[in-house]
C-alpha cells in the first residue's frame, strides 16, 4: 500500500512538469553546462553540511542514498 | 551526572589519533595518485581536498573534519570515485537532563541553581570511507556503492545502488535508488548499554529530474526510509522527578527509550535556474519529513551562485528548517521507574534528548570560488548555524549555535 | 509485498511512451547529402571549393567537456591527412562569441573554423549530441557519423574511415 501510493505520488509529479515544458536540444545545453548549474558543484561542501544537519536534527536525508552512517545523531 | 541508581556518568577521554597514520588514508592516497598517472587527456578527473571546522558556541561541541576525494574516469563506461573522511570531535554535550533550577528536590538548597541544561565532555576520533563505481551504458547509468565508518563507540558498514535512466533526449533523468547501513553501537564507560546494539536501516528513493527549458532543471525525490534495533542515544538520559536526586547540579538519569523501528516519509523538490543576465544562478528546494516518531519537519533552501570576472563564484545560502517534537519527548518525566510502589504510570517510550525537541534552525553564510589556474581551484566558505527551541519548555541552553568555516582546494589532472 | 495492478503499469508504460515521443528522430543518416555549407548563413571563412574532397564536419562547442579533448585530436588529423586532401571544417554553436575565442585561445587549431550563431544549420542536422561530427565523400554524401567524442577509441575510427574515403 505504501510502496504503490510513493510510485504514484512519483509518476504524478514526474508528470507535472511535462506540461510547459521547453524541449532542450543537445546544442541548447549550454547554460546548463556551465558550473554553477551543476546539480552538485561541491559534493564533498554539500557532504560536510548535510552531515552538521544530520547530527543536529531529526530529519536528514531526501535528495539521495548512500553514504553510510555514524554514531552522530 | 549520574546513571540512576549506579555509578558516575563520566566519559573517558579519548586521546587523538595522529592523523596521517591510518592504513585506510594512505591507501586512498596510493591509489589517487595510480590513478593521476593514467591516463593525462581526460581533465575533468579531480583531487578534492576540504577542512571543516564546526565549532559551537560556548564551548559545546567542535569537529574539525577533513576529507580527501577523488574522481577518475578510467574507461568511457566507467568512473571510478572515492573518499575519505577524518573527524576529530571534543566538547560538551547535553546528557538529557533539564537545568538543576527544574529539578525537584527533596532537600532546600541555597540559590542561585543554574539554569543551563548539564553537559558532559566527550572526545572522539572517526574514520569514514566510501567507494564507488559509476558504469555508463548509453542512457543507463549503474552506481554501486559502499562506504565505511568507524569510531570507537560506533561501527557502520553500507551498500548502496543507485540508478538513473536519460530519456528524452536527455531532457527527463528518471532515479532509483537503494541503500542498506549495519550498524554496531559499542558500550564504553560513559554509555547507558553494556554490551554491542545492532542497527540496520533501509532506503529507497525513487526521483525524477527534468529539463523545464534550457535554463531550468526541475528536480523531485521521494524517499522512504526504515530503521530497526538500537535508536537510542546511548549518551543521553532522562530525569524522572520521583526519583530522589541528591545534588540537582549532578543529577541521577535513567537511559531514554525510543521505539526499535522508526519509517520515514521523504519528499524532495528543487529547482535550479540559470539568469544569463546577470550571469549567475538561483537555486531553491523544499523538502517534507515525516516519521513514525511523530516528527514532521520542513526544510528550505535557498542559494544563489554569482560568477565574477571569469574565475570567481560567490555562493550565498539560507536554509530554514523546522520540526515537531517527538511523540515521546519530554524535557523531564513523572513518577520512578525503579520504584515498584510509584503508581504513576511510565510511558513507553522517553527521551529528553533536545534534538527531537520541537525547534528550528536557520543556516546561513556564503561561499568564494576561485579558479587560480586552469587545473586549481579554491574556496573559502563561512556559515553560522543556529537553533532554537520553540516549545517554550526546553531551555534555550540546549541549543547549539555554531560557526562553520571551510576551506578546500581541488586539482583538475 | 504489494502487487502492482495492470492500471498503475499501463501509466508507467504511457508516461515512458510520453517522454520517449521527442527523442530526436529527424536527424541526418548515412547516405544523405550534407547541406551546402556557403548557404548555411555561417560566420567565419568557409573553405570555398569542397567538391571532389573528403570534409569532416564538426558540431562544437566551448562548453562542451569532450570538445576539449577532440580538437588536439582533429588537428593531428589537419596535419596527417590534409596533405592528402582532407578538409576539417569545424562549426561552433556558441551563442557567445567570445566564449568561442576564449576555447579557441587555449585550443589554437589550424583547420577551419566556423560559427553557427543562429543555430539553424545544427537544428536543421539536428545532432543527437555534443559534439558529433560527419564524414563527407566527395559528393557531398554523408559517409560516416560520430556521435561524441570518445578518445582512443573514435581517434582509430576516424583513421580507418578518412583512410577509406581518401584511397578512393
Amino acid at each position: 500500500m505504501r510502496m504503490r501510493f510513493i510510485l504514484l505520488l512519483a509518476l504524478a509529479s514526474g508528470c507535472i512538469p511535462m506540461t510547459g515544458c521547453q524541449h532542450v536540444k543537445p546544442w541548447q545545453r549550454g547554460a546548463l553546462a556551465d558550473p554553477i548549474m551543476s546539480a552538485d558543484l561541491d559534493p564533498v561542501g554539500t557532504q560536510q553540511a548535510e552531515h552538521v544537519f544530520f547530527s543536529r536534527e531529526a530529519a536528514s536525508g531526501g535528495r539521495g542514498v548512500g553514504g553510510g552512517g555514524c554514531g552522530c545523531n | 551526572m549520574n546513571r540512576a541508581g549506579t555509578q558516575a556518568l563520566k566519559p573517558e577521554p579519548q586521546p587523538a589519533e595522529p592523523g596521517c597514520q591510518h592504513p585506510a588514508a594512505a591507501l586512498a592516497l596510493a591509489a589517487a595518485l595510480y590513478l593521476m598517472q593514467l591516463n593525462r587527456a581526460a581533465s575533468q578527473d579531480h583531487f578534492d581536498y576540504r577542512f571543516e571546522n564546526y565549532q559551537e558556541d560556548n564551548g559545546r561541541m567542535g569537529v574539525q573534519t577533513q576529507t580527501w576525494l577523488f574522481e577518475k574516469t578510467v574507461k568511457p563506461w566507467l568512473t571510478l570515485r572515492g573518499q575519505v573522511v577524518y573527524d576529530a570531535i571534543s566538547g560538551n554535550t547535553p546528557i538529557g537532563s533539564p537545568p538543576p533550577s527544574q529539578i525537584k528536590s527533596p532537600f532546600p538548597l541555597p540559590p542561585p541553581l543554574s539554569t543551563s541544561v548539564p553537559t558532559a565532555f566527550l572526545r572522539d576520533n572517526r574514520w569514514a570511507g566510501e567507494f564507488e563505481a559509476a558504469l555508463n551504458y548509453g542512457p543507463h547509468h549503474l552506481t554501486p556503492q559502499f562506504s565505511y565508518s568507524s569510531e570507537h563507540d560506533y561501527l557502520s558498514y553500507g551498500a548502496a545502488l543507485n540508478y538513473s535512466l536519460d530519456l528524452n533526449e536527455k531532457n527527463t533523468s528518471l532515479n532509483l535508488g537503494w541503500a542498506h547501513d549495519w550498524d554496531s553501537i559499542l558500550p564504553n564507560g560513559a554509555t547507558y548499554i553494556f554490551t554491542k546494539q545492532h542497527k540496520n536501516t533501509d532506503d529507497i528513493l525513487i526521483g525524477a529530474s527534468q529539463l523545464l527549458g534550457p535554463n531550468t532543471v526541475l528536480t523531485f525525490d521521494f524517499t522512504f526510509r526504515n530503521s530497526s534495533g538500537y535508536l537510542n542515544d546511548p549518551y543521553r538520559g532522562v530525569l524522572f522527578d520521583d526519583y530522589p536526586q541528591g545534588d540537582p547540579n549532578h543529577p541521577s538519569l535513567f537511559a531514554e527509550r525510543r521505539p526499535d523501528y522508526r519509517e520515514c516519509y521523504i519528499a524532495y523538490a528543487s529547482v535550479m535556474q540559470y539568469i544569463k543576465a546577470l550571469r549567475g544562478s538561483a537555486e531553491g528546494s523544499y523538502r517534507f519529513y515525516a516519521d513514525t516518531f511523530g516528527i514532521f519537519a520542513h526544510t528550505v533552501g535557498v542559494a544563489w551562485h554569482q560568477k565574477i570576472g571569469p574565475r570567481l563564484v560567490i555562493s550565498p545560502l539560507f536554509r530554514y528548517y523546522e520540526q515537531s517534537a517527538a511523540d515521546f519527548y519530554g524535557t523531564q518525566f513523572a513518577g520512578d521507574p525503579s520504584n515498584p510502589y510509584d503508581t504513576t504510570r511510565i510511558p513507553a517510550y522517553y527521551s529528553a534528548d533536545y534534538r527531537l525537541s520541537h525547534m528550528e534552525t536557520f543556516t546561513y553564510g556564503a561561499e568564494v570560488s576561485a579558479r587560480v589556474l586552469s587545473w586549481l581551484t579554491l574556496n573559502l566558505g563561512f556559515k553560522r548555524y543556529e537553533m532554537m527551541g520553540l516549545d517554550g519548555v526546553t531551555s534555550p541552553s540546549a541549543y547549539a549555535h555554531a560557526s562553520i568555516l571551510t576551506v578546500g582546494s581541488r586539482v583538475w589532472f | 509485498m504489494p502487487t502492482l495492478r495492470l492500471d498503475l503499469l499501463a501509466l508507467m508504460a504511457s508516461l515512458c511512451a510520453l517522454l520517449g515521443s521527442n527523442a530526436g528522430a529527424g536527424g541526418l543518416k548515412t547516405g544523405d547529402t550534407f547541406p551546402d555549407l556557403q548557404a548555411a548563413g555561417l560566420e567565419g571563412h568557409c573553405p570555398a571549393d569542397l567538391k571532389g574532397k573528403t570534409v569532416l564536419v564538426d558540431f562544437w562547442a566551448s562548453w562542451c567537456g569532450p570538445c576539449k579533448q577532440s580538437f588536439p585530436v582533429m588537428e593531428e588529423l589537419h596535419k596527417q591527412y590534409g596533405p592528402r586532401g582532407l578538409v576539417i571544417i569545424a562549426i561552433s554553436v556558441d551563442q557567445n562569441k567570445r566564449d568561442m575565442a576564449d576555447f579557441l585561445k587555449k585550443n589554437p587549431v589550424s583547420f577551419a573554423v566556423l560559427r553557427d550563431a543562429a543555430q539553424k544549420l545544427v537544428a536543421r542536422v539536428d545532432v543527437a549530441a555534443m559534439p558529433s561530427s560527419f564524414l563527407l565523400d566527395g559528393q557531398g554524401k554523408v559517409r560516416f557519423i560520430h556521435t561524441g567524442f570518445h578518445g582512443a577509441e573514435t581517434r582509430k575510427e576516424y583513421e580507418r574511415q578518412i583512410e577509406s574515403l581518401l584511397g578512393k
